[in-house]
């Protein structure tokens, strides 16, 4: 009796509510996550030849290997070069004020949030034959330039898309690099050059290593762009992994190649993490305080413009291209019909597809968003080195390939008949959008201070009236952040719903990829003007809301 | 007399049960499956829409199948396609382990093209593995056959092909090599390859058939091998190019049922429908496929008898691939392909 007396001390109420809390996150990503992975590595032990043979196999493999060797190269090269150019603009956002960060700011928002089918649709427009660039390179009087099918054409593709994912985390952590560390430098004496490098950039690193870390994993795994805008010579490990799923049928040797692309991208990171607060700074504190200085090199502006001229103005491509007459991707397209707008609302794959995907999107955003509600809540109970772990577990989603997800997800959603529906594309986003809700409602849970809750609790609030009343209009911001993060991720969503996608459930993205893979359908252009459209008027909207919000 | 009302009797219960039977185990739809995009389109205006008039069961389309998909369905038990079109290589590779054997009369149709059905697939689509070039690149006439088509001095440019293994591409190595039709198999495979190396240099490769057909419509080649079905919608956009209809491959796709599949009477049933020689002619006015069903006449528009691949002497003058060759042989041509491909 008395032992169970002293497991209702403060600290055991407080373990356990924590448990409570944790619980339904833990048991989510278990199930739905770590079960089908897990899967997929029993399948790389499956050769009957011994459990190691499938390994054996793929490293003896000349071919494999130069194809593991063209991944990691390429996605190093990504990363390297989104650093080489999100670094100046980063930084740039950090010395500058008022309206001009709000336009810096927006850029990145807008292409953060524009689809990544619009994206990679633009992006082929562009770099065909004949297509924009090559008709620009050719009015310069060069002979003709067909980025189409080259890797110089992925990599430019890929380093446009993943630029977001850079520029959030190193802003995020110049910003919290104090200035008059940079002054007192300047008046002992040191040069521009010699502070930047020997003060800023070591106070910088860890916001290089956040942005470096998601690129560089997102990029191991990408299947959409190198697919759709690279050369068919120069596979990838992913598109390997499909190949042996879909033409020989080699399950085995399919899931070793996962589950090295997996270990690869878990060496890189586990380290990493180790060290750094990576996946927390992705994007915590990207609406932190202004300020800055007047002065800055015209070199400096001049490289934002141009980044900021990469990261907005492919995508509009989409828009002369969504009018043609002809079911054609022609650039420049000939006449002038507006049937493929109509196409889009009165044709059911499309109309339907849309629908589909906000349903689907709402639900992943209440899931994910509730979870992570939770979890965080949790984390303020238990030990900063609980709180490590249980933050590396829910991030895990967000280091491990889509690719190796799709293929785990829908071996295991056939089994539990859940694939091709609603339940199972909920639950198949939850998990990749969990990350993305969690970050920013976990950092504005952590620095809510805990006093108010206390006072309120003093004054006899009830925890749930205190929780609606205090708690949540408080986190308002990282909440609704969260929130919407899960939305767009999950309306983004491509290359798990391309597995799990059946005749009763197609999502937006999954019908996009398709009327460019196995069909030319320029409604694709029409719904992505659309997207675009809504986009930036969602980041204008909120801009002007956070400025209302700061007053 | 009395016999004979006894006879009437029962046959009357017998088909009374039967039908009974049928109507209580008649599915409410059916979901059919291929490539997708708008030949799916084509497949559900024509044979779709019949089927449903004729059995009230409604048709669903689903699209793009592949061989990852319809195995993790067998193995799975959790089957929701129920008529597959898949390459022949497919069916004379898995037939009895992911599909099923079709019914009696389904195998070895007479009346259809031969050298691609088994006991598990009926052919229902075909095409041509076609020459194509570009007519401002070449005005004065292209390449006539594959061994011009290879031979980048004569006619210096870009090539495009597709990026796959089995069925077209060391075939036409081959007979660009100067093998005649008759002697392909078994096929050379380091002398395909070797003749591949020496056009590298100059091949685009397309992975998906839309991807052809934007190829073209960019002309991002001066020639290419296309499916002719895909080539169709670019000739009609008014891309300059024109077909060699000399040494084309032909090919034709296979209705299945897969292995397990929950409705194998109405999908036999569905299979049956669309190798109605209007259902077939349809599809093909729709979608320009070469019918599958010998004597099925669709009636085309300019593009569509520029490309057609169902005319007697197109057909006639067809090179054949030798699938189960093809397919016995599947693993060793897949493992070289990529091997070459990555080198």
């Amino acid at each position: 009796m008395q032992i169970i007396h002293k497991l209702g001390s403060a600290d055991q109420k407080k373990a356990a509510a924590a448990t409570l809390l944790l619980l339904p996150v833990l048991l989510f990503l278990a199930l739905f996550f770590v079960w089908p992975v897990l899967g997929v590595l029993g399948d790389s032990f499956s050769n009957e030849a011994g459990p190691l043979k499938e390994y054996a196999n793929f490293f003896a493999s000349g071919t494999y290997l130069q194809i593991l060797a063209r991944t990691i190269s390429s996605a190093l090269l990504v990363t390297a070069l989104c650093v080489l150019v999100g670094y100046p603009y980063a930084f740039l956002m950090t010395r500058v004020r008022g309206s001009v960060l709000k336009v810096l700011t927006g850029v990145v928002l807008v292409s953060f949030f524009t689809s990544v089918m619009v994206r990679s649709f633009a992006w082929i427009i562009l770099l065909q034959r004949n297509g924009i660039v090559d008709r620009l390179w050719q009015s310069l009087g060069f002979d003709s330039l067909v980025l189409r099918g080259t890797f110089v054409g992925v990599a430019i593709a890929m380093v446009q898309i993943m630029l977001p994912f850079m520029i959030f985390p190193l802003y995020s952590a110049m910003v919290g690099i104090d200035d008059r560390l940079e002054r007192a430098s300047a008046s002992l004496g040191a040069k521009k050059w010699t502070t930047f490098w020997r003060i800023y950039f070591p106070l910088s690193v860890p916001g290089v290593v956040a942005g470096s870390v998601i690129v560089f994993v997102t990029s191991l795994g990408f299947y959409i762009i190198p697919g759709l805008i690279g050369s068919s010579s120069s596979q990838l490990l992913s598109h390997l992994i499909y190949s042996l799923i879909n033409t020989v049928l080699d399950i085995p040797m399919a899931s070793t190649a996962s589950v090295v692309l997996l270990l690869i991208a878990l060496a890189v990171v586990l380290p990493l993490m180790w060290r750094f607060d990576v996946a927390g700074n992705v994007v915590a504190r990207f609406s932190a305080g202004e300020r800055g200085s007047a002065q800055q090199s015209l070199m400096l502006r001049i490289w934002a413009w141009l980044v900021g001229a990469l990261l907005l103005l492919p995508a509009l491509v989409v828009i002369p291209i969504s009018f043609p007459e002809n079911r054609s991707f022609v650039f420049p397209p000939t006449g002038f019909s507006i049937k493929w707008y109509q196409n889009f609302f009165a044709n059911e794959e499309w109309w339907g597809s849309f629908v589909n995907s906000l349903q689907v999107s709402l639900l992943v955003t209440v899931v994910a968003t509730i979870l992570s509600v939770l979890a965080a809540l949790a984390l303020r109970l238990v030990s900063s080195r609980t709180r490590t772990m249980v933050r590396a577990v829910i991030l895990t989603p967000r280091i491990v390939p889509g690719i190796i997800i799709a293929i785990a997800v829908y071996g295991q959603f056939l089994a539990w008949r859940v694939s091709g529906s609603t339940l199972g594309f909920v639950i198949a986003h939850a998990i990749m959008a969990l990350p993305f809700a969690f970050i920013p409602i976990a950092a504005t849970l952590e620095q809510f201070d805990k006093r108010f809750e206390d006072a309120s609790a003093s004054l006899g609030a009830s925890r749930l009236t205190t929780f609606f009343r205090i708690v949540l209009p408080l986190i308002r911001t990282g909440f609704l952040t969260g929130a919407m993060f899960a939305f767009v991720i999950s309306f983004d969503e491509v290359i798990v719903s391309l597995f799990i996608s059946g005749p009763a459930l197609r999502t937006l993205p999954v019908q996009m990829y398709r009327s460019i893979a196995s069909d030319i359908d320029p409604t694709i252009a029409a719904a992505s003007t659309m997207l675009l459209l809504i986009t930036a008027c969602l980041v204008a909207a909120s801009m002007v809301f956070s400025k209302k919000n700061v007053r | 007399m009395n016999r004979n009302i006894h006879k009437i009797v029962s046959l009357a219960a017998f088909t009374c049960a039967v039908g009974g039977l049928a109507l209580a185990q008649q599915p409410s739809q059916i979901v059919t499956v291929n490539t997708g995009g708008p030949y799916l389109a084509a497949t559900l205006e024509a044979s779709g829409k019949s089927f449903t008039q004729a059995t009230g069961i409604k048709v669903i389309g689903d699209g793009p199948q592949s061989l990852a998909k319809i195995q993790q369905m067998v193995k799975s038990g959790n089957i929701t396609w129920d008529v597959v079109e898949v390459p022949p290589v497919f069916t004379l590779r898995h037939c009895g382990t992911l599909f099923q054997e079709l019914p009696a009369d389904l195998q070895n149709r007479k009346d259809v093209l031969p050298g691609f059905g088994n006991a598990c697939g009926v052919p229902v689509a075909g095409y041509a593995n076609l020459m194509l070039y570009n007519t401002k690149t070449f005005p004065n006439g292209g390449p006539k056959n594959w061994a011009e088509f290879f031979d980048v001095q004569k006619f210096p440019g870009k090539r495009g092909l597709w990026n796959g293994a089995e069925g077209v591409n060391l075939e036409i190595a081959l007979l660009a090599d100067g093998v005649a039709p008759k002697d392909l198999y078994p096929l050379d495979l380091d002398r395909a390859f070797a003749k591949l190396t020496k056009l590298r240099p100059n091949i685009v490769f397309w992975s998906a058939g839309a991807q052809s057909t934007q190829m073209m419509e960019s002309q991002e080649v001066d020639m290419l091998m296309a499916w002719s079905s895909r080539a169709y919608p670019a000739l009609k956009n008014g891309a300059p190019f024109e077909p060699v209809w000399n040494q084309h491959i032909i090919y034709n796709n296979v209705l299945t049922i897969l292995k397990g599949a929950p409705n194998p009477t109405a999908s036999a049933n569905y299979i049956r429908t669309a190798l109605t020689p209007a259902n077939q002619a349809r599809v093909s006015e729709l979608f320009p496929v070469a019918p599958a069903v010998i004597g099925a006449t669709p009636k085309l528009d300019a593009a569509g008898v520029k490309i057609f691949a169902g005319t007697p002497e197109r057909t006639a003058s067809a090179v054949r691939p030798n699938l189960q060759w093809v397919a016995d042989n599947s693993a060793e041509i897949q493992k070289r392909w990529t091997e070459w491909l990555n080198k």
